[in-house]
């Protein structure tokens, strides 16, 4: 048996894979500069905003770019702005503690800022940005199964224009999006949410702070008296991708919840999921998970709908 | 291979003029150019926070930040916390070491300048604020207790006046 | 605490404090020399493998690489292990025993060319048969790790066919005594150090002569290694441990000082060698996992007339600590934790394909005691006695059986006493017994707290014992300056425990000087007298013993020169406030500083002496310290997860010579012991023996939010004074490691009505335990 391969769990030790030549780096100041160079290195290059994800993978080896685009600087792209008719608009560029912080989203949106709040830690926040979060594509991202609870939308700038997303249909795989290799996300769009309507995400973990989603479930409801007149149920680091439980939401719609319903709708969810066994969680676990917190999410999202004062969400 | 870029970086309110090598992080730079050790690596993945600076006030992971995105940024390291010519410590060190907030040490640096930015944004938190902001600082000596009992007295210190 | 202390007692600020919280205090891993190289280390990906082929050449002509070794051009020696005995590992060998075992060792001018020439080292291995879990390896046809063995029994050199029995009076005639005979199976899991420094070793030659840095907790021990793996004289070489970092039983870095004191022969420059995070992980050193089979017969008063116990430790493919790491579990939980005249312990330490594995805040007694704790939980329940009476009225006393480590596994078998300050056990279990408010929570067995949907509130109770004086000796120098300043010398290093505030504080009371005066020295071999170094919570009656002594020494010796001065018998003399003055008259004395200075220089010496024996009995001393931990938590029983609510603990230190100092200990072993069964879970991959979470996310120690709030927390210490410690005081902080965890698996049970006998209480764990989840 030959060789000095690094094998799993052993990355860190003795990194391998792409060529020592050193990166070129640039700080592009519009998006139109970065479009530019990302399409003159495609396939070479990495996009940095935050680091917080690229430079783990740069130290693994599993990413050696040849050319580092750092979009962070570029001025224009960190808002949070909001409006009746066209909802919340996120620049990709603001960070994960802007989310979080946001008087705005916490009080409109609160499962995104309380999902953005279990994210990382602290100082994880201040650099990563919803757009690095998103892009990342990781299973178990925190943002991602509030925002396609949400409705959200991505939308994108490539050379050839501008494009609009559905959030949902934005992950394609692990650590892969729909975005072409001269594309940039620019803005996360989440529509407003009708009257009586509240969400909840909850994020499994062994530990209370550092850890990644062993399962995550993000739920919004939109109620009519007792009636759920909507729910949109998603669900994180169960499958391939964030994905959403249709066959469950269905269920669920236009009912009044009862114990046995929400049973079923439990269970419904966690046949959609297909989680696997690795060194964080069991499959088994994962599943039971889901159909746990699924039915806990519900519970609480339709109890923030009967609070009367602005709902500041679920938040340290 | 050897670092080529000059880059200019303000740590501590000091100009410093170094030659870093692209993929070098500001952790390694702050360490082993700068010659700045205080800075701790204890895992330097990103998964324990002892490497955590300020940079523009803010803490972040100075081992998942690259040195040449720091040009122009205010850096603040543990050895830019104490006055510079009396050398008084700041409120936080003094009750860091007035209780022993620490054993072996090596969480220290990062703990005091995380707490910090939590006492400059928040001046009066109480003890789940305090958890929460330093959540992302692992402490192998166990002296979490005692960590919060220095941060919210260092609060108290401050608001005193001290 | 009597009032005639002035420094003892007092929660001084540390004396390393004001470097650490300036990020000033120079560890190992920040050491830099001018020419400095740096060092990585190519691992084996197989677990046994014999290496065919290595070709270094195309590294060495990497630019900038100034050296490689590997077997062929290193010497073939082992490292010293466990005191002076031999390790079976050698620098580096043809054959590899476990993945990620070191195949060679490149020096460079930077870390990147250092990894980029680990690529271009060629190796081809044969793989051979390996086995990673002890019971399988105990297996006749398990494949032989150490085939020169002959088996993967460990032998210590009391072992009878691979067993090391430790017993007192008859368990057999025991057992037919008793009323009830409870039995169990339980298993105790591994535990990383994950020391924040991981390994780091500086080494620079200077001529012939030797120098290293090393972030360790034996100084001396390396020293030594040194000198026998490169046949050099102790003279030419010196070790210096500043500031350790957290080593919890684990920093010796055997033979990668050695290495990289090869490297730096064979370039003529400094040479650096610190792991990785993922390193440090996968090739240092891991709390033996342990699975215990324990029988216990009780009387109906709650008497226990025999404890027998089958502890089968894994070893790891060699150890630094050698049976040292399971070892002591024999001779303190499972033979002198409980008053108990008929007991007999069998232990098995079994060698398998894995990482060295041995002594991590704690020898062997956290993982018997984990087990132990909860076998005699099930025996109270039997009875249908609160388990904190059971513990009350059967924890050791002073006069109880104890055995030191020595003649346990060398012999002859000698069972000497515990001391008068193990009655401070009882005070312990009252105390924190009143301080969780056990009688008014306490509802009976099978009966939780509260139950209130899902979650389910249970509180549980544990005792523990542990060594508080690893053999072997230790010696201290104290050097009066001529000012009537003092310097300290002791190769114990400070780790983070607090040692040289503590030293520094016993010395001025001894010396009558102030805290201020004192300067220590620690753990510079060229400078610092010969000791062991501080492992087996030794660093107080050991470290500290022996600078106490030589205080005294320096005290008699100024004293007999003040008494000359003043024209009086030293008897007749008194020495306070940095003055030594006639008893009863004190403005007729000199200042400290005068008798420094007429005496030109005053030295005291000592040697620590032991064995001490205890005078009714004339047996001998064993020392120990106790703990009594009671834990609150709730079960969520939908996802398994626990939030422990409260966590009471109490423990025995003779003296808290800085009460600050030992409440840290304490919850830093609480935290740990948390970690320990709650999250932290070393996975080794069972095909392969490669570890899968070498790293701090998968790998989950505990943060701030996973511990109970500080009301929450409750330290509480019991000061008995130990009459052979340093003003009365002794080490606490393994024993505080040995009650917390089976404190919390008994909690656990009276939440949720099963007993967990498996390694851990993680939520699927628990899950598992409820029956809603198969574990794979």
């Amino acid at each position: 048996m030959r060789g000095n391969l690094p094998y799993p769990g052993y990355k860190a030790c003795a990194k391998v894979g792409g060529r020592l030549i050193e990166p070129r780096y640039f700080e592009p100041e519009t998006i139109e500069e970065a479009l530019s160079l990302a399409s003159k290195y495609k396939g070479e290059c990495k996009l940095l905003s935050g680091g917080t994800d690229l430079l783990v993978q740069m130290k693994h080896g599993e990413v050696l770019p040849s050319y580092i685009i750092n979009i962070a600087g570029i001025s224009g792209h960190n808002y949070i702005s909001y409006n009746e008719q066209e909802g919340l608009r996120i620049g990709a560029l603001a960070t994960i503690h802007s989310v979080e912080a946001s008087p705005l989203i916490r009080e409109k949106f609160s499962i995104l800022a309380q999902a953005a709040s279990q994210m990382g830690t602290v100082q994880i926040r201040n650099r990563a940005t919803i757009g690095g979060n998103v892009c990342n594509a990781a299973p178990s991202a925190d943002t991602a199964p509030a925002l396609i609870a949400l409705g959200a939308k991505a939308k994108i700038t490539g050379v050839d224009g501008q494009r609009v997303v559905l959030m949902e249909d934005f992950f394609t795989g692990p650590g892969q999006t729909a975005l072409k290799s001269d594309e940039i996300l620019v803005e996360v769009q989440v529509p407003n949410l009708p009257p009586r309507s509240s969400g909840v995400y909850i994020k499994q973990t062994v530990r209370r702070a550092l850890d990644l989603a062993i399962a995550g479930v993000a739920v919004v409801v939109t109620m009519d008296g007792d009636t759920l007149s909507d729910v949109k149920i998603a669900l994180g680091a169960v499958a391939p991708t964030p994905i959403r439980a249709r066959r469950a939401e269905e269920i669920l719609r236009k009912r009044k919840i009862t114990d046995d319903l929400l049973e079923r709708v439990g269970q419904t969810a966690a046949g959609e999921s297909s989680p696997i066994d690795d060194v964080r969680s069991s499959a088994d676990y994962r599943r039971k998970m889901v159909k746990v917190l699924v039915i806990r999410a519900i519970r609480q999202a339709v109890e923030q709908t009967k609070a009367t004062k602005a709902i500041l969400g679920d938040l340290p | 291979m050897a670092g080529h870029t000059p880059t200019k970086l303000t740590v501590n309110g000091e100009e410093y003029e170094v030659r870093i090598g692209l993929r070098d992080t500001l952790a390694d730079t702050l360490r082993e150019k700068l010659g700045l050790t205080g800075t701790k690596t204890i895992c330097n993945e990103g998964e324990c926070g002892s490497c955590t600076v300020l940079i523009d006030g803010k803490p972040v992971l100075s081992c998942l930040t690259l040195a040449i995105e720091c040009e122009g940024k205010d850096i603040l390291t543990i050895e830019g916390l104490a006055e510079p010519v009396t050398g008084e410590l700041h409120p936080i060190q003094k009750a860091f070491l007035e209780r022993s907030g620490m054993q072996c040490g090596m969480c220290t640096p990062g703990m005091i300048l995380t707490a910090k930015a939590l006492l400059d944004d928040n001046p009066s938190p109480n003890e789940d604020e305090v958890r929460e902001a330093l959540a992302g600082n692992i402490c192998r000596c166990g002296n979490y207790k005692r960590i919060t009992e220095c941060v919210l007295a260092a609060a108290s210190m401050i608001q005193g006046g001290a | 605490m009597p009032e005639e202390f002035s420094i003892i007692g007092k929660r001084l600020p540390r004396k390393d404090g004001l470097e650490k919280v300036k990020g000033e205090a120079r560890y190992t891993s920040d050491i830099q020399l001018p020419r400095m190289l740096h060092t990585r280390f190519l691992r084996s990906p197989h677990a046994h493998a014999r290496i065919v082929r290595i070709d270094a050449s195309q590294a060495e002509k990497l630019p900038g690489v100034m050296a490689v070794l590997t077997y062929k051009n290193t010497p073939k020696v082992h490292p010293r292990g466990y005191g002076k005995t031999e390790k079976f590992e050698y620098l580096l060998d043809e054959t590899v025993h476990f993945a990620g075992e070191e195949v060679a060792a490149v020096a460079a001018l930077s870390k990147e060319i250092a990894e980029e020439a680990l690529k271009l080292i060629d190796v081809e291995y044969k793989v051979l048969p390996a086995v990673f879990d002890k019971e399988e390896a105990m297996k006749p046809d398990a494949p032989l790790v150490h085939p020169e063995l002959g088996s993967n029994l460990y032998e210590c050199p009391r072992c009878e066919n691979g067993m090391l029995p430790v017993e007192h009076g008859d368990v057999e005639k025991g057992f037919a005594e008793a009323d009830h005979i409870i039995e169990g199976t339980y298993e105790s899991p591994w535990q990383h150090p994950v020391s924040p420094e991981p390994r780091a070793v500086v080494c620079q030659w200077t001529g012939d002569r030797l120098t290293c840095w090393a972030s360790t907790q034996v100084p001396q021990r390396v020293g030594e290694n040194l000198a026998y793996c490169l046949g050099i004289t102790l003279s030419n070489i010196r070790v210096i441990s500043t500031y350790s970092v957290g080593c919890y039983g684990a920093k010796r870095p055997g033979k990668t000082v050695v290495l990289a004191a090869l490297l730096a022969k064979r370039t003529g420059r400094p040479v650096r060698a610190v792991f990785t995070r993922a390193e440090d992980f996968i090739a240092t050193h891991i709390r033996n996992d342990a699975k215990v089979y324990a029988r216990v017969g009780v009387k109906r008063d709650g008497s226990i007339t025999a404890l027998y116990s089958r502890m089968i430790s894994n070893y790891g493919r060699d150890s630094y600590t050698g049976y040292l790491g399971p070892a002591y579990g024999a001779i303190d939980t499972c033979s002198a934790l409980y008053r108990c005249p008929n007991t007999r312990y069998e232990g098995y330490f079994v060698i398998t394909n894995t990482e060295d594995h041995g002594a991590m805040n704690g020898f062997g007694d956290p993982q018997a005691g984990f087990c132990i704790e909860r076998l005699m939980d099930e025996a109270a329940e039997t009875l249908g006695m609160d388990p904190v009476e059971f513990r009350l009225k059967n924890c050791a006393r002073y006069g109880d059986k104890g055995m030191s480590l020595y003649p346990a596994v060398y012999g002859p078998v000698e069972w000497g006493v515990m001391g008068p300050d193990i009655d401070g056990f009882q005070e312990c279990i009252r105390k924190v017994a009143e301080q969780a408010r056990w009688k008014e929570k306490w509802q009976g067995w099978k009966t939780p707290l509260e139950v209130k949907g899902a979650k389910r509130r249970g509180i549980g109770a544990a005792i523990g014992m542990h060594t508080c004086m690893a053999q072997p000796l230790d010696s201290a120098t104290v050097k009066m300056n001529q000012d009537g300043t003092a310097d300290v010398f002791s190769s114990d290093p400070e780790i983070g425990q607090g040692l040289i505030t503590a030293m520094a504080q016993v010395v001025a009371e001894a010396l009558g000087i102030g805290y201020e005066d004192i300067n220590v020295i620690l753990a510079d071999t060229r400078v610092t007298p010969y000791g062991a170094g501080v492992f087996g919570s030794r660093g107080t009656l050991a470290g500290i013993g022996a600078a106490y002594r030589a205080a005294q020494d320096a005290r008699k010796k100024l004293c007999d020169i003040a008494a000359g001065m003043l024209g009086v018998g030293p008897e007749a003399l008194e020495v306070k406030e940095r003055r030594i003055y006639i008893r009863g008259n004190p403005e007729h004395g000199i200042t400290v500083a005068e008798a420094c200075l007429a005496g030109y220089q005053v030295v005291g010496n000592a040697v620590l002496p032991y064995p001490w024996i205890d005078e009714p009995t004339g047996k001998k001393i064993v020392p120990v310290s106790v703990a009594a931990t009671i834990a609150e938590v709730e079960v969520d029983t939908e996802t398994g997860e626990m939030n422990v609510l409260k966590m009471t603990s109490a423990h025995d230190c003779g003296r808290a010579i800085n009460p600050q100092i030992v409440e840290n200990q304490i919850d830093m072993s609480l935290t740990m012991a948390n970690g320990w069964v709650r999250a932290e879970s070393f996975i080794i991959d069972k095909h392969t023996g490669v570890v899968l979470n070498p790293n701090l996310l998968d790998y989950k120690v505990m943060t701030f939010l996973d511990m109970p709030k500080m009301a929450d927390m409750q330290e509480i210490f019991v000061e008995y004074p130990n009459p052979w410690g340093p003003f009365g005081a002794k080490g606490m902080s393994e024993t505080a490691m040995t009650s917390p965890a089976p404190a919390l698996a008994n909690a656990v049970y009276n939440a949720i009505g099963v007993r967990i006998r498996g390694d851990h209480l993680t939520p699927e764990g628990i899950l598992e335990a409820l029956g809603k989840l198969t574990r794979r």
